[in-house]
């Protein structure tokens, strides 16, 4: 079930929003006791909003595409009145006081909230094995990773337990998880979308974006949340744009920049296979393919383990035990009281982290770690403005295997931040980029297909995944055992 | 012999900005609200939570740069400075590190007589801390206000220029003047809209190498800045001379002891790990805004008083009392606009009014007596209506009421009398009274002229016109 | 390289307000000095004279106007207090 679908149903008042919520609210309730990608159903708010949903709809006033659609919520947005968890034990029992924009902007045009999804604990992570609510298991096969750190958002939306839902990628978190869920995600030009009301992990590369079934789902979804918003200054103050308005067009004589370094040892050959594929359908499709160099790409995932721990570790220190939170009990003194608060209340690889990041910011080690790592953060965004005067688009992987299975990569951690090798550029750089479904593995698990666009060419990403995903069969499968 | 010391002082100077609003968020900054009822969740540190600069507070940081003649940063950029308190909502504080707002400017003070140049290092914006209350209620617990957090500051961080205690009390009491002439802070350092760190050090005299310095804190009025500073340089001198190193630190003034204490120990081995803030671009000041602020930029006490010895022949002394506030300037020249006799109507402001205003320990925005009154009350002396001294009976009812100095002349029969008739009467009563002072006048004691004078204003309750007196004295005593 | 140690890692972990017991130390100690030789191989990039990135996009950062809105919903904001006390958040005595 797409949005336009279901919105065609809806405004044929062939089903009402408060029934449609209600059967995907049963299915929440069958299947999260197995897949445990929601933290928090919020049953109530959902039918709030479904009833508003069908006022409106009955009025005929004011019925955008998502009116009465039930989305999924990453469980680092905040949401008035309702628990925000971040996937945190610090915060497991923290009620936020406000609504993040992109939420507002999603009840604003009639979605309706069915729920917090669950997420590496402070969206730090590949695999979901960072929550503390518990690992989520892929739809496609249980003992598998969904991907993370939105991988309650992937494993949800690929298991019809919403319409669509809201990630965050920070360095690949939203598209690695469509990517491994056999779902659309995309990542916005940085600043494109409010990061207001959005708990921070590394702010210079954090950005929300949507993940659906399908591209139109996701382009339908970004028309509402994007757009400049006076609580953020570094959300982009431009003037509106139709995501949805490329989708349909030709992609023939389109320019597509195959970059040489993401095709290396490590890929698995499966995942190869997959995108090979799927590059040689956007060829079929009209483009022209052409391969480019994106030199300093080696070095995008050392730089990102600078900067991306460095503004995690300030970002954090709000998470004391004083306003909000876990607070250790009976401390003996204030130094006792952030200490054990903190050291209980976050999680290994959080903590990990926060140590990293408060290491490489330290003033002695400053210029030799986080400076540098900046410096070589010009040079990767240099890369791609030098790839994109000859190419309109980019398409690569998304991840260098397929979902792998529980506990194969948690010992080292290097392994496991791997993972994100092809995602991570695209953040360090602000770009946009989006995963599509193109195909499985031998083992019958999804494989994504990434395309990059130039700053603020989120709809000619959008147009070329569109077109590649009408050519092909896979957004049409479900996981075993769900159907629509 | 004793070796002979200098001392280097330069000061550190926090301005709480007149906004309406915080740093970073749309709350309130009025003082003395109720505990944590100006909060929001950007001023708490709420999860997502994002600041957004006020434009506001940048204006206000830009007037005081260009006041002081720095040189303003059309990209400034703010970093977090990273470290844990209860106050500090988000375990960083905004700041700006290596690019603040101004840099590079010079506050004049007058000191000996002369004009000496105090060099400002920098100026930047940061946000404020919020109040850690010890005293509510419970010994074991200590209670977090956040009504503070997120307020504007700009930092005025001196060179090493100045050489006294006194001379620092000077600098802080001229830069506080410049402040509120811009109307960007005011000044109050009670409510700690103004604060002040000190860092002295001392170096035998001829010595070019500074000497190992310490921070002073907690000076929170200009009495205590003299006083700490004089304590620190006494201090720093007896170690030196004891044959021991000062030690860098941070010392904390004790007012009511009158003494410092060091906080070594208590205080953390700082590393901040400043780094810029993702949250916020650069602040980018365009020529055009500075342009813009400059044309608005007000005529400073310096200028002012120049101009007024200038146009209004007051004697410096006298421009320079009444440029010490901007609100008294305005005072003055409000008067002059109703009555044009500046020497007169400083004189009257500056012995009568500012007088008493600093005897009720008000200011001039208190006084009841308004501008036009002023001069109205010397226009009346100048016309013979009434004399200087009814004058000065009349002054203290305007000071208590606020009336008009006509009505209360006009109410208490005040009105001089310059009829001859009348004070011929007077004189002829008190000469013949005093047949033994007018022996001794005719025998040429002529200095008993001025017993008669006021003899006759004593008998006519003081509304003798005194010209008028001495005239018909001199024809009946010639 | 900097020698990644145990001191090290406690020194940082107090900075950051994390405390490791010995067993954790040892983990959190070997597996910062993996990732931190990890990036270390930036320093084969020749960055002599490049500017460092510190925002994704180049944009201006917008600035708001100084008009008072008082926040609706302060109680919410208290409700979350660990410990409270009146309107205060309450704290272990700061000397």
């Amino acid at each position: 079930m797409t949005i336009d679908t279901l919105h065609q149903q809806l405004s044929d008042k062939k089903i009402s929003s408060v029934e449609l919520t209600q059967d995907y609210l049963k299915r929440i309730a069958t299947s999260n006791p197995d897949l445990n990608s929601f933290i928090t159903v919020t049953e109530e708010l959902a039918l709030a909003d479904a009833r508003a949903a069908d006022d409106r709809i009955k009025s005929g006033k004011n019925v955008t595409p998502l009116t009465g659609i039930p989305v999924g919520i990453k469980d680092l947005f905040t949401i008035n009145g309702v628990r925000t968890t971040c996937g945190s034990h610090i915060l497991e029992n923290y009620t936020a006081p406000y609504t993040a924009t992109v939420v507002q902007r999603l009840q604003d045009a009639g979605a309706v909230i069915v729920g917090k999804l669950n997420m590496d604990e402070f969206a730090m992570g590949s695999s979901n094995e960072h929550s503390y609510f518990g690992n989520v298991r892929n739809p496609w096969e249980r003992d598998h990773i969904p991907g993370g750190s939105s991988g309650g958002s992937a494993a949800a939306v690929a298991a019809l337990q919403c319409v669509a839902a809201l990630g965050t990628d920070t360095g690949g978190s939203i598209r690695q998880p469509a990517s491994h869920c056999g779902v659309v995600g995309i990542k916005p030009t940085y600043g494109r979308v409010s990061r207001y009301g959005m708990t921070a992990f590394a702010s210079s590369l954090d950005q929300c974006g949507p993940m659906a079934r399908t591209v139109r789902d996701c382009a339908e979804m970004l028309n509402v949340i994007a757009g400049f918003d006076p609580h953020d200054s570094t959300s982009l103050n431009l003037p509106a744009t139709n995501f949805s308005a490329d989708l349909g067009k030709s992609i023939k004589g389109m320019k597509l920049g195959i970059p040489k370094e993401y095709f290396i040892d490590g890929l698995d050959s499966d995942v190869a296979k997959a995108v090979e594929a799927g590059i040689a359908e956007l060829k079929k499709l009209g483009a022209e393919c052409v391969e480019i160099s994106l030199p300093h790409t080696e070095y995008a995932l050392p730089c990102y383990y600078i900067v991306a721990p460095a503004e995690a570790s300030a970002n954090l220190s709000r998470f004391d035990g004083i306003r909000f939170g876990h607070r250790a009990s009976h401390p003996k003194d204030l130094r006792d009281l952030y200490e054990l608060s903190r050291t209980e209340g976050f999680g290994p690889e959080v903590t990990l982290r926060i140590t990293i990041g408060t290491f490489v910011l330290n003033s002695g080690y400053y210029d030799a770690y986080y400076k540098k790592a900046q410096q070589v953060r010009t040079l990767i965004k240099q890369d791609f403005l030098k790839a994109f005067e000859s190419v309109d688009a980019i398409a690569a992987p998304v991840s260098p295997t397929a979902a792998f299975r529980f506990g194969e990569k948690t010992d080292d951690p290097i392994q496991m931040y791997l993972s994100d090798i092809f995602t991570i550029p695209c953040n360090l750089a602000g770009l946009p980029g989006l995963s599509v479904p193109c195909g499985f593995t031998k083992d019958k698990l999804p494989v994504g297909m990434q395309l990059i666009g130039k700053p603020l060419a989120e709809a000619t990403i959008l147009q070329i995944a569109h077109a590649y995903e009408q050519a092909t069969p896979w957004h049409g499968m479900l996981p075993p055992g769900v159907t629509l | 012999m004793s070796t002979e010391f200098e001392c280097v002082i330069g000061l550190e100077v926090h301005a709480q900005l007149l906004t309406k609003t915080k740093l970073f968020c749309n709350c309130p900054t009025t003082f003395g609200a109720p505990p944590n009822s100006h909060i929001c969740p950007v001023c708490t540190g709420q999860p997502g939570a994002l600041p957004v600069l006020n434009r506001k507070a940048v204006e206000f940081a830009i007037r005081a740069g260009l006041a002081t003649h720095c040189t303003i940063d059309e990209h400034s950029v703010f970093a977090r400075k990273n470290y844990f308190y209860p106050d500090l909502p988000k375990g960083y504080q905004i700041s700006q590190y290596d690019r603040p707002i101004c840099r590079e400017g010079v506050v004049e003070i007058e000191w000996n007589d002369q004009i000496k140049s105090i060099q400002l290092i920098r100026i930047h914006m940061e946000e404020d801390a919020g109040k850690l209350v010890h005293d509510y209620g419970n010994p074991d617990a200590s209670h977090v206000d956040l009504n503070r957090a997120c307020v504007p500051l700009i930092e005025i961080v001196s060179g090493p220029d100045i050489r006294s205690a006194q001379e620092a009390v000077v600098y802080l009491k001229t830069l506080r003047n410049i402040l509120m002439y811009l109307e960007v802070c005011d000044g109050n350092m009670q409510e700690g809209s103004l604060r002040c760190d000190a860092n002295v050090s001392v170096r035998p005299k001829g010595e070019s190498k500074l000497g190992t310095r310490t921070e002073l804190k907690n000076l929170n009025s200009f009495r205590s800045v003299e006083r700490a500073i004089e304590f620190e340089i006494k201090r720093q001198i007896e170690v030196i001379e004891d044959g021991e190193k000062v030690i860098q630190e941070t010392r904390l003034w004790d007012d009511a002891k009158q003494e410092s204490r060091s906080m070594r120990g208590k205080e953390e081995a700082h590393d901040y790990r400043y780094f810029p803030d993702p949250d916020l671009m650069p602040v980018t000041v365009t020529q055009e805004w500075i342009e813009d602020i400059l044309s608005t930029l007000p005529e400073l006490a310096s200028a002012k008083a120049a101009r007024f010895v200038k146009d209004y022949g007051i004697p410096e002394y006298d421009a320079r009392i009444l440029t010490a506030e901007k609100a008294l300037a305005h005072y003055y020249e409000e008067a002059l606009k109703h009555y044009n006799q500046p020497k007169k109507i400083a004189n009257w402001i500056i012995t009568e009014l500012l007088g008493r205003l600093n005897a009720n320990n008000a200011t001039i925005e208190d006084a009841k007596i308004k501008p036009t009154q002023i001069a109205a009350l010397v226009k009346l002396i100048d016309d013979d209506v009434i004399s200087g001294k009814i004058a000065k009976d009349v002054i203290v009812e305007m000071f208590d009421t606020g009336n008009d100095p006509e009505a209360i002349v006009k109410a208490k029969g005040l009105v001089q009398v310059s009829d001859t008739g009348a004070i011929e009467a007077a004189i002829a009563d008190i000469l013949a009274k005093n047949p033994d002072n007018v022996a001794s006048y005719k025998s040429g004691k002529t200095q008993v002229f001025g017993f008669f004078v006021g003899q006759v204003i004593k008998a006519m309750q003081g509304k003798a016109n005194p010209k008028v007196v001495n005239e018909l004295l001199r024809k009946h005593l010639d | 390289m900097t020698d990644i140690n145990k001191k090290l890692i406690d020194h940082i972990a107090h900075l950051a307000r994390l405390r490791f017991p010995e067993a954790d130390l040892e983990r959190y100690t070997q597996k910062a000095k993996h990732i931190l030789e990890y990036v270390e191989r930036l320093k084969a990039v020749n960055t002599e004279g490049i500017e460092p990135t510190a925002h994704a996009v180049d944009a201006v950062g917008f600035m708001r106007d100084d008009e008072a809105q008082a926040f609706d919903n302060r109680e919410a904001i208290l409700a979350n207090a660990p410990e409270r006390d009146g309107d205060f958040f309450q704290v272990p005595k700061v000397l």
